[in-house]
């Protein structure tokens, strides 16, 4: 497994574990706490993505719009990145190469693109990997603060689905709601398929998420749901990202078994998602939307029925 | 009295300087003994426990009792890829296991692929590892046994011709 020497007195961003030599010395002294996004595409330039602009970088560690001096992803720094970001194992990210991304330590999320190998129809793995996409996870005290008295109030948890567009802070969202619950002493369980929420290492929780909580990562919402329910006793499940009918499947069995959801969507707008999802409308009872109006978390529109 | 003790030790050296160099094909038969019983490990836990390759690597040392190859590329400088410390760990462990240059072609190939593909391929890797190993492991097993009683009376002979020439 590669790994890297931490430059001794300074103190750098555990993404930059998983970058290669080249951008890693790069990046050493580059505050990177704000920055949203890392990306590497296999013969263009490398770029950073901030809130609302974003940079390439020279050989000097000089942040720069100026194409010209950027600094451009070899192939071999594809495969460097590859082999830090599955420590040397590919074997272990198959189930995670399928679905196009791998999670690494404190919940930072590597999407990947390249060619899908097909087999029996079903994506089997990637390969030729042609592009790397760094996601920095935040863990922002108080993101929830103007939403979970909706959400909870008078000892119920409202079944709430959060809709928003990607890059909008579902997650972080989620994460927030799961501290603040579970700090309220209701037993939460996190069902957390891709180990953004809590980004347990080694069986530790990532982040600081109270003490009443329980999760099972990396297992299917279904199957997750089912052994959170019969054998943690949950007062809420939460859970990132519903896809497919699967998942509706999952959620509604959850609440008919009397516990409440808190989960996210991929969606421009609610009104997108009942014209696309009309289902979800008698399943949830709240609908919070997510824009990036003021930065990732703003709320766009709190609708409880 | 002094040309007697100086033929003895003449001949016991020979002796040991033969017996030493047979030694080297059955060390060598012994050494790919146990690198394919740690292949056959390494083979299960990719399988069935689909821990990270540096674990597996040292959970192998230990399963077999070998602290040559597996622990010296888990233990190894780890700021370089997988494929060059395995690389380096046979180059290095070359000498003390008594592997032939084909032995640590063998190893070598498969290190190039090495955790770097999915759980077939992995296996397919190490299989083929093993079957070439063996058949190495075969050709170290007659060498030893061929060349072990040659080496040993060609110590002596050497020993007696050099008393001989020296009287």
């Amino acid at each position: 497994m590669l790994i890297i020497n931490e430059t001794k007195g300074v103190k750098i961003h555990p993404i930059l574990r998983y970058l290669p030599t080249k951008f890693r010395k790069l990046l050493t002294f580059t505050e990177l706490y704000c920055a949203e996004e890392l990306r590497l595409r296999k013969g263009l330039p490398f770029i950073i993505n901030f809130k609302d602009k974003s940079y390439f970088i020279t050989k000097d560690s000089v942040l720069t719009n100026d194409i010209t001096k950027a600094i451009i992803v070899s192939n071999q720094d594809i495969n460097e990145a590859l082999e830090l970001i599955v420590k040397s194992s590919l074997y272990t990210a198959e189930n995670s190469l399928r679905q196009g991304f791998v999670t690494i330590e404190g919940g930072n999320r590597i999407g990947i693109c390249g060619s899908a190998v097909i087999n029996n129809s079903n994506i089997s793995s990637i390969k030729n990997i042609s592009g790397l996409n760094y996601r920095i996870a935040k863990e922002v005290d108080g993101a929830s603060d103007n939403l979970i008295d909706k959400i909870y109030c008078n000892n119920k948890i409202l079944n709430t689905l959060i809709i928003s567009p990607p890059c909008c802070g579902k997650t972080t969202i989620l994460r927030d709601i799961a501290k603040k619950l579970s700090k309220e002493g209701i037993k939460v369980c996190v069902a957390d398929e891709r180990n953004e929420i809590c980004a347990v290492s080694k069986g530790y929780l990532g982040f600081d998420l109270g003490y009443s909580l329980d999760v099972l990562e990396g297992a299917s919402k279904n199957d997750a749901f089912s052994i959170l329910i019969r054998s943690m006793s949950p007062d809420v499940i939460i859970t990132d990202e519903l896809g497919g009918n699967d998942d509706l499947v999952a959620v509604k069995k959850a609440i008919s078994s009397g516990v409440s959801i808190i989960a996210s969507i991929h969606s421009k707008s609610r009104e997108e998602l009942f014209k696309n999802y009309p289902e979800f409308i008698s399943v949830f009872n709240c609908f919070i939307t997510l824009n990036r109006k003021n930065g990732p978390g703003t709320i766009g529109e709190i609708y409880c029925v | 009295m002094f040309k007697f003790v100086g033929a003895i030790l003449i001949l016991v050296s020979a002796f040991i300087w033969g017996y030493l160099s047979s030694l080297t094909p059955y060390r060598r038969y012994k050494s790919l003994l146990k690198i394919n019983a740690g292949l056959l490990a390494m083979q299960n836990e990719i399988r069935y426990s689909s821990d990270y390759i540096d674990n597996i690597l040292i959970k192998v040392s230990k399963i077999i009792d070998f602290d040559k190859l597996f622990l010296t590329c888990a233990e190894s400088d780890k700021t370089l890829s997988l494929s060059e410390r395995w690389r380096n760990s046979v180059t290095e462990d070359s000498v003390p296991l008594h592997l032939s240059k084909e032995d640590c072609e063998i190893l070598i190939m498969l290190g190039a692929e090495l955790g770097m593909t999915d759980r077939e391929g992995q296996l397919k890797n190490i299989e083929n590892t093993i079957s070439m190993l063996k058949s190495m492991q075969i050709n170290s097993k007659e060498e030893y046994q061929k060349l072990s009683k040659l080496k040993k009376s060609l110590g002596i002979t050497l020993g007696l011709f050099v008393v001989i020439m020296l009287l």
